[in-house]
């Protein structure tokens, strides 16, 4: 059985059984029938059995026994590179403001991760983050955060 | 005579210049984004939905019905312009309309498309109209047990639309699980919020939506999207010849459509392959198809946007979706305090019949904008999806802050796009967990209910003759998809 260039895929399934096993453990600690019906613990506690024992069988049935060699798949440095260009803008929202952090992502992937040419980049990335914080401020009432200039 | 009154109140409701502006905003935006590729209709409603918050749901759920139905169309363009599918219901158009292309006949292509779309929308929006609200009235006399047995066929249907059953399943179970965070609403005692006040209200639909369907989307699609030369449009409007070729397939594929819709567990994908298979057997030369056979794109365009009206009738009269879109709508109508499924059409009437008449307007606009504008949306192909990606990735941040003004929340959106952008990588459905979290809280009352009505016995769940049928077909489309694939199992 081929198990090289499945790591991905075998890890999200063990994200799954995780996430069941730690459904399953915390349920047990919560009330589980109560008169005739289930109480608060019982349908997380079936929930986790049940994730447990799909992801199981899908990793054996679907992923195991899949060949890995049958479609390539894009490297992930792109999206991983993506998400954490978000992340940091998001991790800034607080404290520099929506329209300042995400103005700043967003140069960050049109410039870097994309290498367009800085000057639109930077039109695009301001543009669309002021027209953002426009609608969701003024036309829905939003308060995104601001930043200590105010904006 | 009550289907024509309750239509006619449809119509001045969908009439009404503000639900005119949604629905054409939401076929424009179906249009667009079954065009572009990297953004499907799934992922357009979920960026969408933060933004409807709060605004009138009769004509949210005409915007959104809106891209629903306008992505089939919109999916067209790029399967016969550049060979690449915008939607999967539109990759058996790819196989005659690129040919045709090449040709020099793109415009027909698109041409006979525009109006198979049209008159197969405009047929199945009839037959949804006669369908759906008997099978809500019969639906009507559904008990605990009834709703329970439907929460249970509505997931496994999803699950099994899909590539691999067992990994729809997990999808939908994960969903189910995600949903018990926060307050159990009968009990009112907190489970799995670990001391977080955040945690108490539970993970938001539009959360997890927007992370699954726009970040999710938006991360797998990133590095793939890369431009491809597109071929002229021409003449767009189809000689008679060309028109009197294409209203048999128009017509049999509105048929197969609609009928392939009204089926939970299929979809307009699978509308659509029937079609083409279909055309080609009654075809008097079927050595044409594959090398630009105008029947080969008016069937399987007839039969998916047939199939996007067929799949609204399970999911409003019975609250059971057909497809990961609808599945979706599904969500903003819970999300908007209304209840889908038998009692939609008894409570909700005015909604509902305002949303279907807005689907015969909706396809006469998409009508109107396909022909003579099929050579303008095919600029839209040019625009790079690297200058699209960041803005939709910043919409998203923005959108589901505004749910609740919390920074928390934008977190559980990074964390659940991660996964949603791992599930996409590895071919896992995304839909069926989003519909777990949404049945969730429905599907744990019908269960207590039932237990309570039949005093802890689970023998009401088959012993009450609609709940036994209703599990048995959930069974059923579970078991068929693993028997058929152990039957094509090569032999060694």
């Amino acid at each position: 059985m081929k198990i090289r260039g499945l790591g991905g895929e075998l890890a999200l399934c063990l994200v799954f059984m995780g996430t069941g096993a730690f459904w399953v453990a915390v349920a047990l600690g919560l009330p589980l029938w109560e008169g005739f019906a289930p109480a608060t613990g019982l349908l997380p506690l079936v929930y986790g059995a049940l994730l447990i024992a799909l992801s199981a069988s899908a990793t054996f049935v679907d992923v195991l026994g899949a060949d890995p060699d049958a479609e390539a798949k894009q490297p992930i440095g792109r999206a991983v590179t993506i998400l954490l260009a978000l992340a940091a803008g998001v991790l800034g929202i607080e404290t520099a403001g929506f329209f300042a952090s995400m103005a700043a992502a967003m140069l960050f992937l049109f410039a870097v991760v994309e290498k367009r040419p800085v000057l639109p980049s930077l039109l695009a990335a301001g543009g669309t983050s002021l027209v953002l914080t426009l609608v969701f401020r003024t036309w829905l009432g939003v308060p995104l955060p601001s930043g200590p200039w105010g904006f | 005579m009550s289907v024509v009154y309750d239509l006619a109140a449809g119509f001045a409701g969908a009439l009404t210049p503000w639900n005119l502006l949604m629905c054409f905003a939401g076929v424009f935006a179906g249009q667009l984004v079954g065009a572009l590729p990297g953004i499907g209709p799934s992922a357009a409603i979920a960026l969408l939905l933060p933004l409807t918050f709060g605004a009138d749901p009769t004509s949210a759920i005409i915007l959104f019905a809106g891209i629903y139905y306008g992505a089939q169309y919109g999916g067209t363009l790029t399967s016969v312009l550049i060979s690449v599918p915008g939607e999967p219901s539109s990759v058996m158009t790819s196989l005659d309309g690129y040919q045709m292309a090449l040709q020099g006949r793109a415009g027909v292509a698109l041409g006979v498309a525009a109006i198979g779309s049209f008159v197969a929308g405009t047929i199945a929006t009839v037959g949804l109209m006669l369908l759906a609200p008997p099978l809500a009235r019969a639906a009507l006399a559904f008990g605990p047990p009834e709703y329970f047995a439907l929460v249970v066929l509505g997931l496994t249907a999803l699950a099994a639309v899909g590539n691999s059953v067992l990994k729809g399943l997990t999808a939908g179970v994960f969903g189910l699980l995600v949903s018990t965070i926060g307050i159990d609403q009968q009990t009112g005692v907190a489970r799995f919020a670990f001391d977080q006040v955040w945690l108490l209200d539970g993970v938001g639909f539009i959360v997890l939506t927007v992370a699954l369907f726009g970040i999710g989307e938006v991360l797998s699609s990133a590095g793939m999207a890369t431009p491809r030369p597109i071929t002229k449009v021409g003449r767009v409007f189809p000689s008679k010849a060309e028109l009197r070729q294409s209203t048999m397939p128009v017509m049999r594929g509105s048929l197969i459509g609609f009928l392939v819709g009204v089926l939970p567990a299929t979809g307009a994908t699978i509308a659509s392959f029937l079609a083409y298979i279909v055309e080609k057997k009654v075809a008097k030369d079927p050595s044409r198809f594959g090398k630009g056979a105008i029947e080969g794109v008016a069937g399987p365009e007839a039969s998916n946007n047939a199939a996007a009206a067929g799949a609204m009738v399970p999911m409003l009269a019975l609250g059971v979706p057909g497809s990961g879109t609808t599945a979706i709508i599904l969500g903003a109508l819970i999300m908007f305090g209304i209840r889908p499924g038998p009692e939609l059409f008894d409570k909700n009437a005015q909604l509902v019949w305002t949303v279907i008449a807005s689907m015969y307007v909706g396809n006469l606009m998409l009508l109107v904008m396909n022909l003579p504008l099929a050579g303008l949306f095919a600029q839209l192909l040019r625009v790079p999806y690297s200058w699209l990606y960041p803005p939709i990735l910043a919409l998203c941040v923005a959108g589901v802050y505004s749910q609740a003004n919390s920074i928390q929340d934008v977190w559980m959106l990074l964390g659940f796009g991660a996964l949603g952008w791992a599930m996409m990588r590895y071919d896992w459905p995304a839909a069926p967990m989003v519909l777990g979290l949404v049945l969730g809280s429905i599907f744990e009352n019908a269960l207590r209910q039932s237990m309570t009505l039949s005093h802890g016995s689970v023998s009401i769940f088959v012993t009450r003759p609609i709940s036994a049928v209703l599990l048995a077909f959930a069974a059923l489309a579970v078991l068929t998809p693993v028997i058929l694939r152990y039957y094509r199992r090569p032999v060694a």
